[in-house]
Parts: C-alpha cells; structure tokens; sequence
C-alpha cells in the first residue's frame, strides 16, 4: 500500500507500507519538473515491487530513498502528456 | 406482571442433535416448542416468555444456500409470529455465527426483536456488527447456561422496547454507533478524574473507545517478479470523468473496475477523482496518475520488470468508509484477482 500517511495503514494492520510523497499526490510531485516527477513517482512503484518480493511478519514500512533505483527504468519519451 | 411473548428459536444440526458435519447441509424445519439448548433458554426465560418453536438447519445449508434458506425462515417467522428470536450461541464456529446472525438480521428487517450469543471475533458478527445484538461469549460450550441467560435478558429488554444503554453496559457486543448522552458531570470533570485514576493506577473506563484491529497474516512474498501478474488498486476515488457509476465522496459501501487495457496513461480529460477526503485538484486538473502509477506500471511491464499489469483497475473511495464495508470490498476485489491469477497488487490510498 503506497500511502502519504504510513502510521494509519501501519497501525490497522497493513503488512507492506511504502511511504507516498503527499495526500493529494501520493505517487509523484508536481512541485518538481517532469523528470524529477517520474523517478519519484519511479521509485515509489519500485519500492512497492521491492516490497511485494520481501518475506514480512508484520507491519512493515518501506522507504524509497531506501530503494536501488536504474534510470533507464525510465523510457526517454513518453506518447501521452499524463505524465 | 408482565405477559409472557412469543419466543423462537434458531440453532443447528449438531444441537438439534440431528448430527455433526456430515448433516450439515440439513435442510430448514421448524419443531414445536423448546430442543436441546432451547430448554436452558426456556428456563432462562421463566414465565415471561415461551420457547413456541424452534428453527432447525445445517450450517452448511444455511450459508451457502442462503436464497433458500432465508425465505423459508422468513415462512417460519410468519408462522410462529415470534415477539422474539433467539439465534444460537454459536460461540466460536463461524459457519453456525453467519447463521444466527443472518437469522438475526432477518428478523430485525421484519421488525421483530432478536438476540444471538458469540465470540466476539466470529465471523458473523464481524460481518454483521451493525445489524445485530450479540452477546459475548466464550468459546465453549459449557458456557450455554450462562450464555443463554444473558441473550433470555437482553432479548427481553428489546422485545419490549426499552431503550438501551452503551454495549458495554448492557452486556453485548459494540455494533459501531455512537450516540449522544447527557452526563451529569461535564466533560473537563470525567477528563480529570480518569486523568487522576490512570496517574495513581485506579480503574477507569475511556469514553473513547479504540477499536483494536485485527492482525491479517502478511501474503507471502512474491517469488519471481518477472513472471507476476500485477493489478493496480486506489482508494483516491478514481473514476472515468462524469462519474458513471456514481461512486460517492465519503463513507463508500462500493468499488468499481475500470479497464486499462491498451492505456498508458491516465488523461485529466477522461479521469477525475470525487474523493471528498483531500484536495483532488492535482488529480483532476493535473495529472490522475497520482492516485495510479499507470505510466510507471506500463514502463515497467514493457522493460519486463513484471510480466503483465492486470486489464482493470479497483477503485473506491476511502474517505470514512466502515471497516465492515471496506472488509467486504476487499475481500471481492481479493476474489477477482486471485481468480485471475494476479501475484501483487499496488494499492495507493490516499
């Protein structure tokens, strides 16, 4: 669960909790430039599949300043302006 | 003194005596007057009501056959014309809780009174929390007498009419409503009080109380990314613009699917959120992909990070919604998927 509000979903009992940016825009900013924008948005999917593959027994909060990250994850161009 | 009502009864095969699981699916019947656990309701009764009858059928009958089943209770009901139904206790066995509390709610909606006895985590009245009374019980048997002496109580008191106190004065399980009460003392003065009780260890009871929530074991892990098969999920309220299905700003009882088979994105001009919950106005005028990473999905999918993103995507609205609904809507959303063959799901709340 990606969230911007990690002790909610931690405290009810989610088992794999990746922090988002905010509530209005949990997987991405639109504060940065459209770039910036992806590898966040980037890093947070990836932190959400990193935590899918990691065995937890618990509520568990993933980080993804915490999360490798390759930039060629990220295609060059991109067909649709919702970026 | 009072006169004495009419009182029906609901238990199961096993403590109808008829047999234990290999009678499970033992179609409804209706027997005159008190059997097996219905005596000791008998007796907690007195002389203010009568056990007339007693609804009879498997567990198994009774759940899953359920568009049978709750008619012919319906039937039974307008037969023995109960003031009130007494469903159980089923104490810890999920099937027979479903049962009484399915018994229990039926009743209510025909405005008849209805009491049932459980462990407070049974399925049935986890599910049915809100539409039903349930006493605790323990999870044995030899607490029937006692069980049914409280359910005999309480059902009087409702049969009657009387208004109840907090659940937790009246001895049943709390269904999720808050009503307001007039205290004699004011607010400030109970806060200090139970301030000064928890500073010097003295017993106190919070007017607040939390809900502990259940613990869910944690799915395994995902063996091998490159083959799984990914859905995404949002809870931002997400839905084609225009609102097709009218999916509601707060307190949503439904989720919806939407397809993104051959998308990549998600365009401001065909999505919008109606979540009422946070400021939607980068999701609607921006960019909706916030609340589903479509695009960063679709990248991954084609670099062969994971093998497939799932066609359709969930969405609801989680802003208020009753941990029953919410419950239940994952639980069908869970059922889609696994059905299909989906190993992970990414969920953005919001």
């Amino acid at each position: 669960m990606m969230t911007a509000i990690p002790v909610i979903p931690l405290t009810v009992g989610a088992n794999r909790v990746i922090r988002g940016v905010r509530v209005p825009h949990v997987v991405g900013d639109p504060s940065l430039s459209v770039e910036k924008d992806r590898e966040t948005a980037m890093r947070i999917v990836l932190t959400a599949l990193r935590a899918l593959q990691t065995p937890v027994d618990e509520p568990t909060l993933f980080e993804p300043a915490e999360t490798p990250f390759d930039p060629s994850l990220i295609l060059a161009k991109e067909a649709t302006r919702a970026a | 003194m009072g006169t004495t009502i009419r009182v029906v009864h609901y238990i199961n095969q096993f403590f109808a005596g008829i047999g234990g699981e290999e009678h499970a699916y033992h179609p409804l019947e209706v027997r005159d007057g008190p059997i097996g656990p219905g005596r000791a309701l008998q007796q907690a009764l007195g002389d203010q009501g009568t056990v007339v009858g007693t609804i009879v059928a498997g567990d198994n009958y009774f759940v899953e056959e359920q568009e049978e089943a709750l008619p012919k209770t319906r039937e039974a009901f307008d037969q023995l014309k109960p003031d009130l139904v007494v469903a159980g206790p089923a104490f810890e066995a999920g099937r027979y809780g479903l049962a009484c509390a399915l018994v229990c709610k039926l009743a209510g909606e025909q405005d008849i009174a209805a009491v049932t006895g459980m462990e407070p985590e049974n399925v049935g009245v986890l599910t049915y929390r809100g539409d039903i009374f349930a006493v605790p019980t323990g999870i044995s048997t030899s607490e029937l007498a006692s069980a049914m002496a409280k359910m005999a109580a309480l059902g009087l008191k409702l049969s009657r009419g009387d208004v109840l106190g907090a659940a937790l004065e009246e001895g049943y399980i709390p269904r999720g409503f808050r009503h307001p009460v007039i205290k004699e003392q004011l607010g400030y003065e109970r806060a200090v009080e139970m301030l000064i009780a928890r500073a010097t260890d003295k017993p106190f009871i919070s007017e607040v109380q939390v809900k502990s929530y259940e613990s869910i074991a944690p799915a395994p892990p995902v063996e091998s990314m490159s083959d799984a098969k990914i859905a995404l999920v949002t809870s931002g309220g997400l839905v084609p613009r225009g609102n097709p299905d009218r999916l509601v700003s707060g307190h949503a009882t439904d989720c919806f699917k939407y397809s993104i088979d051959g998308l990549d994105a998600l365009s401001v001009d065909d999505w919008e959120s109606v979540h009422g919950g946070f400021n939607t106005t980068f999701i609607n005028t921006v960019n909706p992909n916030y609340v589903l990473p479509l695009p960063r999905g679709r990248e991954l999918e084609k670099q062969g990070v994971f093998k497939k993103l799932y066609p359709n995507f969930f969405a609801t609205t989680g802003n208020g919604t009753a941990v029953t609904d919410a419950r239940r809507m994952g639980a069908e959303i869970a059922e889609e998927l696994v059905e299909a063959g989906v190993n992970g799901v990414l969920l953005v709340a919001t």
